[in-house]
């Protein structure tokens, strides 16, 4: 019987499920590792093919009455390493998701079509994928999770300051987002799960559908952990895995013989999976982008409640590959956080942490979503953990400059009183005079910023080369008959938009 | 005024006026929009037979699942109270009672209600998720500082710039809530054991910017 299976003892939920009681294994024509944007759409579209499948996912089983919209329950609950996830230097901060739907229950919801010059590098690259394809698969999913543009009267507080200020600079090309929501209850709080389930996460579309078509076979493991594929030759014979607890502990093993194997943890844990079973050494993990993210604070003399509505609404594209910018550029983004993530970037700390906190409602924020090189790399420490290096370039300085100051100005113009900037030697501006300054700290001292990423790409590279590319061109590892790896992580370049 | 036939031009004046404006989407379970729903906004009074709530003004949605609701001063207006405690009520055509909204003091003059019908399921004896988790917080992120080398005096300095962010958190955060005046949360802390309604409550600041 299809089901969900995890540890806890859970009552009332509104698809089958049951507690898992001792060591599993399970015989499946695939087997699925992790439950995001790929792994779910890929389980469900599986089963719809009559094939028996298995689908492990590290983090919990958690339903829109669960999301109980507070910071700090949240976020352990539904957040990889309850956000504690940094590239090595702890400048980056990276947000991504650990539940049932992966990142696509705490993101924000936005989506853009694949860029026209992304596609066109790509295929440069050596990704054979035509345009009939990208478009058939990306109009289906689309219909899937309800994309639908955000209306004017959805607009909050913060996104119309935005607004506002994006006309008054004179700029061109800016816009409501589109999302995968359904009549928004607009709760600002996307980002701790959405309690209402008008969000389109991966678990109210296609997990729901796959578990509730009378012809899916389909197992879902929760806080089920994969962490070694075993393999002889080039057929992948097994995918063994732990259940473990909300405190650590290691309670049952799980094995899993599958006739094919599809990797789709995510950046980061994808290849932390590969590097792990000695697969694609030398090769996996390299490549990284992480979209960089500097956010710029406005606060105004007057209150603005930005957490009040839609928290990424509206975006400026003048200087993005969404308006036709080969090479890097940025999206500027209106965004709110909830206030512990908030307080997390708040380049100050002690008694001015806290006085800066208090002006919470007076914020209008907005970020600078930058299209970066490959300069990642994730490796496996000394304990086995993932551990991402990962360096800014001049092209990532200069365009973290060039939004930093776009957003500065904006909020001075619109009477901003001072800005809070991501830089701890520079973290506050009184006037648009001392803008040049923050762009000389951002430049000459980058490690002195405090930066987030939501959108982990590449470390397994798609592409025609054996030599230096993971996967190839049908997401198939290259060496294996039976294994694939199909998410983020196998995009040759950073996207430079939003796709959720 | 309380079948909104004299609505003035725009919201954003209202607090130069005594109007208040109240607007609003009605949703589901599917997240369909409801159309043809009655919405009644109610001034909370204290006592019952002697000072019964102010009705402020019905409203029914359209095929959007969208209402307007727009109230004087003089609605509500007592000796005790110079602002109104607004809350809804909200009856299907057949006149049975679908959602009643907490009340709450406004005092911006802009509100606006996000609604999803239907109540989920309750149960007492759902374990609770949520014990420990600011512990296993505060140790996820003091892990991730200790794998590093904290003797890089440069990382050390982030990383204490990070755990305090945290510790604040812990620390300030129902401070922060009160003082800070976040109004973020309209969800009970444990949805699966407390009834409740599913209603999304903005009391809207109104900027000083053209709109």
């Amino acid at each position: 019987m299809n089901a969900i299976y995890g540890l806890d003892r859970l009552r009332s939920r509104k698809e089958h499920y049951l507690t898992v009681e001792g060591d599993v294994l399970e015989h499946c024509d695939i087997c699925v590792i992790g439950s995001g944007a790929a792994g779910a759409v890929l389980a469900k579209k599986l089963c719809d093919f009559s094939k028996s499948v298995v689908l492990l996912e590290r983090g919990g089983y958690f339903e829109g009455e669960d999301m109980n919209q507070r910071d700090e329950d949240m976020i352990p609950l539904l957040w990889k390493n309850c956000a504690a996830n940094f590239t090595s230097d702890l400048r980056i901060a990276i947000s991504q998701g650990s539940c049932l739907g992966g990142s696509t229950v705490i993101n924000d919801a936005v989506c853009f079509p694949l860029p026209d010059i992304v596609r066109r590098q790509w295929r440069d690259l050596g990704v054979k994928i035509s345009d009939e394809e990208w478009t058939r698969a990306t109009s289906e999913v689309s219909d899937s999770i309800h994309i639908a543009a955000v209306r004017e009267d959805e607009l909050s507080s913060n996104s119309l300051m935005f607004r506002k200020g994006c006309e008054l600079m004179g700029y061109s090309k800016h816009h409501p987002n589109s999302r995968n929501c359904f009549n928004c209850m607009q709760c600002g709080l996307c980002h701790l799960g959405c309690h209402y389930e008008t969000k389109q996460d991966m678990r109210v579309t296609y997990i729901h559908k796959a578990l509730n078509n009378p012809t899916s076979i389909i197992k879902i493991y929760c806080n089920c952990k994969a962490e070694r594929i075993t393999y002889s030759g080039d057929i992948i014979s097994e995918v063994e895995g732990s259940f473990v607890d909300s405190s650590g502990n290691i309670r049952y093993k799980m094995r899993v013989n599958a006739q094919l194997v599809i990797v789709a943890a995510g950046s980061i844990a994808s290849t932390e999976l590969l590097l792990k079973s000695s697969i694609a050494n030398g090769k996996a993990g390299k490549g990284l982008a992480l979209h960089p993210v500097p956010f710029v604070l406005g606060d105004f003399p007057f209150e603005i409640k930005g957490i009040q509505g839609i928290p990424m609404a509206y975006a400026l594209h003048d200087f993005g590959v969404t308006n036709g910018v080969e090479n890097g550029g940025f999206l500027v983004e209106g965004i709110f956080l909830p206030p512990l993530q908030l307080s997390l970037l708040l380049p100050v700390s002690g008694g001015h942490h806290e006085e800066l906190m208090l002006r919470y409602n007076h914020y209008a924020m907005a970020g600078v979503l930058v299209r970066d090189g490959s300069n990642g790399e994730i490796s496996l420490n000394d304990l086995g953990l993932p551990r991402v290096d990962y360096s800014l370039k001049q092209k990532e300085l200069e365009s973290i400059a060039r939004g930093v100051e776009v957003i500065s100005r904006i909020w001075f113009k619109l009477g901003a009183s001072r800005i809070v900037t991501p830089h701890m030697a520079r973290p506050i501006l009184e006037n648009p005079d001392e803008i040049p300054e923050l762009i000389s700290a951002i430049k000459n001292d980058p490690r002195g910023m405090l930066l987030g990423s939501a959108h982990p790409q590449g470390g397994n590279r798609m592409g025609n080369d054996p030599k230096t590319c993971v996967v190839d061109s049908n997401c198939r590892v290259y060496g294996f008959r039976n294994l694939f790896v199909c998410d983020a992580s196998v995009f040759p370049t950073a996207l430079g938009s939003i796709r959720s | 005024m309380k079948d909104g036939s004299s609505i003035p031009a725009k919201f954003s004046n209202l607090s130069q006026h005594s109007y208040y404006g109240i607007t609003g989407r009605i949703r589901d379970e599917n997240n369909l929009p409801v159309e043809g729903c009655i919405v009644q906004a109610f001034d909370k009074d204290l006592g019952i037979f002697l000072n019964p709530d102010d009705p402020l003004g019905k409203a029914i949605t359209d095929e959007e699942g969208a209402f307007e609701i727009i109230f004087d001063k003089a609605d509500f207006e007592d000796w005790f109270e110079g602002s109104p405690d607004v809350y809804l009520k909200v009856w299907d055509q057949d006149g049975k009672i679908l959602v009643i909204t907490d009340e709450k003091e406004n005092n911006t003059h802009k509100m606006d209600f996000q609604i999803k019908l239907g109540k989920g399921t309750t149960n007492p004896i759902e374990p609770d998720l949520y014990a420990s988790n600011l512990s296993r917080m505060i140790l996820a992120f003091n892990a991730t500082f200790n794998i590093e080398s904290l003797s890089n005096s440069d990382i050390r300095t982030v990383a204490e710039v990070l755990f305090r962010a945290v510790n604040s958190w812990v620390i300030y955060r129902d401070e922060l809530a009160s003082y800070a005046g976040y109004d973020g949360i309209q969800v009970p802390s444990h949805p699966r054991r407390v009834e409740h309604y599913h209603v999304t409550r903005w009391d809207k600041p109104v900027l000083p910017i053209e709109e």
